[in-house]
């Protein structure tokens, strides 16, 4: 028996369809912020498994990136901060991620002026969306491997 | 061609690396900014590089101005490539020695036709190199001509620069290209070649 390895072109009709079918229009969105399948799947051309190693290289790295970001709030080194926000903020957008992009930018920005107020604030919503996109990255994945 | 790839992220690397693979291009690798400076200083220096803003240990613009406080046998084409968009880091990039400037996350269709600006460059600096050696070549020979030459005043043959007296028509001829062909000035005409012709002739009216 042998199992039909989906083409770039169907994963990406796949997504589009998945999209499509979904009924509320919020929750798309939504989804979208955390993570835009699609248009992930079109900066790597279409090609699954290509996106697939970097979703495994980003799983196992982002875990270090986190860390060296709370270990740069919790000394208030404020260089560290930024470089470590700014390297999270690259990774992140090649998974077309609006909102931990945006979250990482934040603390980037912090790092940078040295502000402090907000700056506790920032550190929640990045750990928020990043889990969020983690989860959904996770999901692709284990959508994969199915 | 080679290209150095200098990103501390292991996404934003492995995604280039196989971008780059897939247009054909070789890539080398570097997660350092050290490291990537001397890779690009060392004696088989890849001729194109894509070098992120931040790295740890030395970051893209200080990389560039190292690479061009050194001159090289043949240039170096950088990019940076940054999350850092705002038009003040585009100039303090492009002030610091690179060629040229993407942001990240990098839009495949701008990186491809980057690069390939970046071949057309390197091309065209390699011929203008090599037609001014050429020209230095020439030059040097047309300076040799030029200079003070030893000649042997009662036979007018030359001295060449590996001690060999030649004939002055050989010498010319071998540091200008010039050519020569022979004919008689009035003057020797009268003083050699006429008394000569009267003699053999006596009888023409010269």
């Amino acid at each position: 028996m042998t199992t039909r390895i989906p083409g770039p072109e169907s994963v990406l009709l796949g997504s589009c369809r998945r999209l499509c079918q979904t009924t509320d229009h919020g929750q798309e969105v939504e989804a979208a912020r955390v993570f835009d399948q699609v248009a992930a799947l079109m900066r790597v051309e279409g090609d699954i498994e290509l996106l697939l190693e970097i979703v495994e290289v980003f799983l196992e790295d982002s875990p270090r990136l986190m860390a060296r970001i709370r270990t740069a709030l919790e000394r208030q080194d404020l260089s560290l901060l930024e470089q470590a926000a700014h390297t999270l903020k690259g990774s992140v957008g090649n998974f077309c991620a609006p909102a931990a992009y945006a979250a990482a930018s934040k603390l980037e920005k912090f790092g940078r002026e040295g502000n402090v107020t907000g700056r506790q604030e920032a550190w929640n919503e990045l750990q928020e969306t990043m889990e969020q996109l983690r989860l959904a990255l996770m999901s692709l994945r284990d959508e994969r491997l199915a | 061609m080679r290209v150095l790839v200098g990103e501390d992220d292991p996404v934003s690397r492995r995604l280039l690396g196989a971008v780059l693979r897939k247009w054909g291009y070789e890539v080398v690798s570097c997660t350092e900014g050290i490291e990537a400076c001397s890779h690009l200083l060392g004696p088989e220096a890849p001729k194109m590089a894509i070098l992120d803003w931040m790295m740890p240990g030395m970051d893209g613009p200080h990389i560039c101005r190292k690479v061009r406080e050194i001159p090289q046998s043949e240039p170096i084409y950088i990019i940076l490539l940054t999350a850092r968009g705002r038009s003040t880091d585009i100039v303090t990039g492009l002030e610091a020695g690179a060629d040229d400037y993407i942001t990240k996350p990098f839009d495949r269709e701008a990186l491809r036709a980057r690069l390939k600006t970046g071949l057309r460059t390197l091309e065209l600096q390699k011929r203008l190199a090599d037609r001014i050696a050429e020209l230095e070549s020439t030059l040097c020979r047309v300076k040799q001509l030029q200079g003070l030459f030893p000649m042997c005043p009662s036979c007018k043959k030359v001295r060449d620069d590996r001690n060999y007296w030649e004939q002055i028509e050989e010498y010319v001829t071998e540091h200008s290209g010039a050519q020569f062909s022979h004919s008689i000035c009035p003057a020797c005409y009268e003083r050699i070649v006429k008394p000569q012709l009267e003699e053999l002739y006596p009888e023409l009216d010269l």
